[in-house]
């Protein structure tokens, strides 16, 4: 058994829910929504803390992820309370712009086989661009780092097509391109290329001179320099490109969606705006800040993998 | 870091966010601004988005309506999408409220329809030489729309209900921006279009398409008020005043277009307010019928509620009663 302080951490994230439950039930609403979901999902996120309590009474791991987790959990927990009962409860904040928690669970409830059928699409799009927007960005990052004929070239045109916004892409694509789902990936891959270039080009430039000196000493010859000192030296810069080409990526999903697909987060959320529904606007942005939150902690995991070698001399 | 030092920067960051916001809340409603000043000085804000359905307002601008009137009439271009949210938030006082704008009515916009403005302004068009010829030919199609739910898709899913074809499961429709459908028809992504006026016009201007459906000519559409005069809700009920002179606004410009249709159509494009050539747009405000009739208007507007609410495009948990009380006023 645990400390009192100790408990109290860990029942902290019971005890919000249970308030939340108690005032949702208790207190009138406002506005229209179906409260029912909501008090279904209290009730069960509630038995689902009280089974983590309890049990991080004898499983130490468990105590002490939720006493990391608990204060950041329960002040979540409260803050959505605040806002529901701002919303739901007062009605203080104009409808449609701020639905409340309650009517942004009833989205997920009745579209939920629509929202995972443009997650499968979406993510389908995302992969592709993602992909191809690297396998062409680090390559052309690591030429124009490395040559100077080659960023004569390619500088300006790096400067002029990166700033264009994807929304601005739309009529050519749909001319250019065979077909507009083509078109849509191509749209994914330029917003993940430009960061991606634009960072392994620095980290390429940024590298220490001594090595490519030391290295033709010893030997070396342009490709060796190139494949087993640059791409290295430039890896922790490339992947900053390879995160920020992820939250481009995601941005532009919205505009890659307009050219005529059959379901996508930016699709729903383009519906959802035409339409003045918010609620589904938020619960369609909330996977699509989990999707995005996933895809980065999986990013991580690559990097911490291959920059392993780092983890002792930077901070990491 | 020390902690005086980490409280200095959380201080800058949150000044900052408050001295943003305050700045925009400075400017407050349109109407709450000039109410402060006297009344002569009360600035209508009338907001457009470039449709050549929105002669009224250029035509009664243009032509000095608002010096008639004894008020002074700004006009906003908003882009076509937040024209609803532009108004319900008091930044625009009134604008052509098109049914692009009825779905977030139902949702508690807080805009309220007036009078009518005119009959028609959405079409839908297929390749010249393509099978289809009306909605009776679309099953098992793919059919472009400018947005999913959009008047295009209600008014076209209400035709096919009346031709027995199932709008979930026998046509897929597919979404583009409505200057890219025309493209998407050509590539042949797409069977045939359909958005409001001009984009489906102008294929068959150049002989490559023909009209398949029609609010403008076709059964029951061009009986009833397709666009209507949409005021922000609070200044109907704070500024009754306001909301006539509006009406009255509107209602001149549309006799312009019922008058001088050329010369409104040569006007539009010379100052820019829309795209298109001068005959293009003549011949869109010749077909369509221009009339202010408010109560003519709250009949046209219960069967669009009738009908939106048919095809699913409104909530079925919506309260047609309460939302027509709610948005549509017949001004004394």
């Amino acid at each position: 058994m645990q400390t009192l302080k100790k408990q109290s951490a860990l029942w902290a994230p019971v005890v919000a829910l249970m308030i939340t439950l108690v005032i949702h039930i208790e207190m009138p609403n406002k506005q229209l929504a179906n409260s029912g979901y909501y008090t279904m999902l209290i009730s069960f996120l509630t038995f689902i803390f009280a089974v983590w309590a309890i049990s991080s009474n004898f499983k130490q791991k468990w105590c002490e992820k939720l006493s990391y987790y608990s204060l950041f959990i329960t002040v979540v927990i409260l803050l959505t309370l605040i806002y529901e009962i701002i919303t739901l409860k007062e009605g203080l904040l104009p409808l449609p712009f701020f639905p409340s928690p309650v009517k942004i669970l009833e989205a997920y409830v009745t579209d939920w086989a629509v929202l995972l059928k443009s997650v499968a699409y979406s993510m389908r799009l995302l992969i592709l661009g993602y992909i191809i927007g690297m396998m062409l960005g680090i390559p052309s990052g690591l030429m124009l780092g490395w040559y100077k004929k080659f960023g004569y070239w390619m500088n300006p045109i790096v400067r002029i097509i990166g700033p264009i916004p994807a929304t601005a892409w739309i009529p050519v694509i749909l001319v250019a391109f065979p077909t507009s789902f083509s078109g849509s990936v191509f749209l994914i891959a330029l917003s993940v290329w430009f960061p991606v270039t634009v960072m392994t080009c620095s980290g390429v430039c940024n590298l220490n001179k001594s090595y490519f000196e030391i290295a033709r000493t010893l030997g070396a010859d342009e490709r060796y320099q190139l494949l087993k000192i640059a791409l290295p030296g430039a890896a922790p810069t490339i992947f900053v490109g390879m995160f920020m080409g992820l939250g481009s990526a995601y941005a532009t999903l919205i505009a890659a969606e307009m050219l005529g697909v059959k379901a996508g987060l930016g699709w729903y959320i383009n519906w959802a705006q035409g339409w003045a529904e918010y609620y589904k606007l938020y619960a369609a942005l909330g996977i699509s800040a989990l999707m995005c939150s996933g895809c980065t902690s999986l990013l991580f995991k690559v990097r911490d993998r291959i920059l392993v070698w780092q983890k002792g001399t930077v901070k990491w | 870091m020390s902690k005086k030092f980490i409280a200095f920067l959380l201080a800058i960051m949150v000044t900052t966010v408050f001295v943003m916001t305050g700045c925009g809340s400075d400017k407050k409603t349109a109407a709450d601004q000039d109410k402060n000043k006297t009344k002569t000085e009360r600035v209508y804000k009338i907001g457009y988005w470039g449709g050549t359905c929105e002669a009224p307002i250029f035509a009664a601008y243009e032509n000095k309506i608002a010096e008639k009137l004894g008020i002074k009439v700004e006009l906003v271009l908003m882009s076509g999408r937040n024209t609803a949210e532009m108004l319900s938030t008091g930044k625009v006082d009134a604008v052509l409220a098109s049914p692009g704008s009825f779905k977030g009515i139902e949702q508690g916009m807080d805009m309220v329809l007036v009078d009518s403005a005119h009959t028609g302004c959405i079409q839908a068009s297929a390749p010249i030489n393509s099978p289809i010829n009306s909605a009776a030919d679309l099953k098992g199609k793919r059919v472009g729309v400018d947005a999913m739910g959009g008047p295009l898709m209600a008014y076209l899913t209400n035709e096919l209900k009346r031709h027995g074809i199932d709008s979930k499961t026998d046509v897929e429709w597919k979404v583009y921006p409505p200057p890219q459908l025309q493209t998407a028809m050509d590539k042949g992504e797409i069977d045939c279009f359909g958005t409001w006026d001009p984009f489906p016009q102008i294929p068959v201007n150049e002989g490559k398409a023909k009209i398949i459906w029609s609010n403008t000519t076709m059964s029951p559409y061009k009986d009833y008020t397709c666009c209507f005069v949409g005021v922000n809700g609070k200044v109907v009920r704070e500024e009754p005043e306001v909301a006539k002179n509006i009406q009255a606004f509107f209602k001149a410009g549309g006799e312009f277009c019922n008058t001088q249709p050329d010369e409104v159509a040569k006007m539009m494009v010379e100052k820019k307010y829309t795209g298109g050539t001068p005959e293009l747009n003549a011949q869109l405000i010749k077909d369509y019928k221009w009339y202010s009739d408010p109560a003519r208007g709250l009949k046209d507007w219960k069967w669009h509620v009738k009908i939106f609410k048919d095809v699913g495009v409104f909530d079925a948990a919506t309260n047609p009663e309460e939302l027509i009380q709610k948005s549509y006023k017949i001004l004394e």
